[in-house]
């Protein structure tokens, strides 16, 4: 839905833009407004203040004195501010001229010297012997400082905008951009091609963190599938031979005469069919493992006591086959897990030495806190040991060194092994023992 | 015992019923969820065994609607789903006990004893006996013909649990499960090299050997060891 997309952009871009301007717009009118109003007032009180002065000069010093005054003050050149009427309207003092005379206080317009009509404003008061007394002020320098003012709101107006839809397209298309690279990515592994990721730039911004926990989950359904792959392969692969032999017992048996050979067949087929089943359950038991399920039942476990409860279980295994299973330092420690995966992890280490190195070998357990605070459990045999390009084909599913195809096992044990360190977080590594194999299983520390 | 069978396959309800009836059970058969419900909580059974994916009503609901009615009946549940996470929810509702799918007989019928005695004998009587085997739980004593064998504690435990069962095999896999707490099969000896201690040990001076091997079954010991 690419259009969709787009509108999302520019609508986000759209509805920024919209609100500065309001906001700019509002802010404007109401500086504009209260601006003009307290010029106004100013204006107001200080004509207020001349027309008392001028009536306290008429009171006190009389008439003629007040009539002196406006003289000397329309002295100035200019257009004159002072009027005084008699009671009947005849000019006694002022050459100031205005359309109309408001009551008290309002907007007028003075008739300049050279004609022109100019907004003013008038104050105006009636003298004891109902005479008028007026003093204009003109508001043109104040109408000019507001029509600056508003100039200037309407410039920062006009830039909010620009900047507001040119930074939102910008933004909107860049938020698009990064959109559709994750999209395209995403449409690409949807066809099928498992192997792309998502886009990391290096800006290390959100868009970055996205794609990095994307990338991380999509490592995951890789891993699942993988491993899904794998169980459905190993099926084939590993229970396909065996069906088809059990088949041929079955089918001789069926043919044959004999009761005798007949339940020995049958006995035989229940056998190899619970061998089968074993199988069958270890390889299911990977895929868990692997899918990563059961962490949610991972809890504190004392290793040590773990590492000597299957010791124990072995020892008379061991002792029959004539190999010395011994511990090596076995130290307090706690790891974070299942103690049955752990448990069977520590099983299946034993289990290959028992299986891979001739009798009289000799088995040696042991579990220390490394430098760095990682727990590490090791099993070392002095057996005939893997060769080094053998060692990652070990650690998969069926892959059994060459040396060991004659022997019985099917090539899942170090599998296990690695899939349950897997899901503990921990690592398998291989080393020769010089002579034997050393396989250690590293426990990241806690805290 | 009187057996309640959850189970919509009637080919493996047929064969649960043939051989828990050569027991001497009695059961009772219902193929859907609901109605398995229904029957458990209104009949008096001494044991259900439970599949897990059943028509209409899942086995682990019925389960757990049982148990919050306060049924403390012993279930088995049956599963071919045989993951961590379906043994670990079916614990979690209530299952008694958990049997992967296929199935021995014999361990069929060695858990249902097992749970058939657990709540009507919640403490196992002190003194077991097979022959002229003699067990006691209380001071752990083993003795054979009145001598006494000095057994490993692991070993104590197999025959305790090889003498819950006198005259019947005990299956491979419920032993491991039982002493080992393995819920999977080592590929190596670690029963056998066990039960040969073991054996040695009880067998030593007797001509009659007290352990035999069941083939596909698993060991049994005998009742006139």
């Amino acid at each position: 839905m690419p259009e969709r997309r787009t509108r999302t952009a520019l609508r986000i871009a759209g509805f920024y833009v919209a609100s500065f301007a309001v906001v700019s717009l509002l802010v404007g009118m109401a500086t504009w407004q209260l601006t003009g109003n307290a010029f106004r007032h100013t204006l107001d009180e200080r004509l207020r203040d001349e027309l008392v002065a001028l009536k306290h000069a008429d009171d006190i010093e009389g008439r003629d004195a007040l009539i002196a005054d406006i003289v000397a003050f329309d002295a100035i050149p200019g257009n004159g501010r002072y009027l005084l009427n008699d009671s009947q309207g005849s000019r006694l003092a002022g050459r100031v001229s205005v359309t109309r005379l408001p009551e008290e206080i309002g907007d007028t317009m003075l008739r300049a010297v050279d004609g022109h009509m100019e907004p003013a404003r008038v104050v105006r008061m009636t003298l004891q012997d109902g005479s008028t007394l007026a003093v204009v002020g003109e508001t043109a320098a104040m109408d000019r400082t507001e029509r600056t003012l508003l100039l200037i709101a309407a410039v920062g107006f006009g830039s909010v905008i620009v900047i507001g839809v040119v930074g939102g397209v910008l933004s909107g298309r860049s938020l698009h951009r990064r959109l559709s690279l994750v999209d395209g990515t995403a449409q690409a592994i949807i066809k099928g091609d498992f192997t792309r990721r998502m886009p990391i730039s290096n800006a290390n911004d959100e868009f970055d963190q996205l794609s990095t926990t994307l990338n991380q989950m999509l490592d995951h359904i890789g891993r699942l599938m993988n491993s899904l792959r794998h169980v459905s392969a190993d099926i084939a692969h590993d229970l396909r031979s065996p069906l088809t032999r059990l088949r041929a017992k079955l089918e001789s048996a069926l043919h044959s005469q004999e009761p005798e050979t007949q339940s020995e067949a049958i006995a035989d087929a229940l056998d190899r069919m619970d061998e089968m089943l074993g199988l069958f359950a270890t390889m299911l038991r990977i895929a868990e493992v692997e899918a990563g399920g059961v962490k949610q039942w991972f809890k504190p476990i004392a290793l040590a006591p773990l590492v000597e409860e299957i010791l124990d279980n072995y020892l008379p295994a061991a002792q029959d086959g004539g190999y010395r299973l011994e511990t090596g330092l076995l130290e307090d420690v706690i790891v974070i897990g299942s103690e049955d995966l752990i448990g069977q992890l520590i099983a299946n280490l034993i289990e290959n030495c028992l299986s891979h190195t001739p009798q009289g070998s000799r088995i040696l357990v042991s579990l220390v806190r490394t430098l760095d605070g990682a727990i590490e459990l090791s099993v070392k045999d002095n057996g005939p040991g893997i060769e080094k390009s053998q060692h990652a084909k070990v650690l998969q599913r069926f892959g059994r060194g060459e040396a060991s195809r004659s022997r019985p096992g099917h090539g899942l044990g170090l599998a296990m092994v690695q899939s349950i360190a897997t899901a503990h977080g921990a690592d398998v590594f291989l080393d020769d023992a010089r002579p034997g194999l050393l396989v250690r299983v590293v426990f990241p520390g806690q805290g | 015992m009187y057996v309640l069978v959850v189970e919509d396959d009637a080919e493996i309800a047929a064969h649960i019923r043939a051989g828990l009836k050569n027991e001497g059970h009695d059961i009772v058969i219902v193929a859907d969820g609901c109605e398995g419900l229904k029957t458990a909580k209104t009949g008096n059974f001494d044991l259900i065994i439970l599949d897990r994916m059943l028509p209409s009503l899942d086995g682990i609901d019925i389960l757990a609607s049982l148990r919050r009615s306060g049924a403390d009946v012993p279930v088995l549940m049956l599963t071919a789903r045989g993951t961590i996470e379906d043994r670990v929810s079916g614990l979690h509702a209530g299952a008694d006990d958990y049997l992967l799918k296929p199935f021995a007989m014999m361990e069929l019928i060695a858990r249902v004893e097992a749970l058939g005695r657990r709540p009507r004998q919640p403490e196992q009587s002190r003194i077991c006996v097979a022959g002229s085997i003699r067990l006691d739980r209380m001071t752990r004593i083993v003795t054979r013909g009145g001598r006494d064998i000095l057994l490993h504690p692991r070993e104590f435990q197999i025959l305790d649990l090889l003498m819950s069962h006198v005259g019947r095999p005990v299956p491979r896999a419920m032993l491991l499960k039982t002493i080992w707490r393995f819920d999977f099969d080592p590929g190596t000896k670690v029963v056998e090299s066990h039960l040969s201690r073991l054996r040695a040990k009880l067998d030593a001076g007797f001509s009659v050997n007290a352990i035999e091997t069941v083939r596909g079954e698993g060991y049994r010991i005998r009742g006139d060891a």
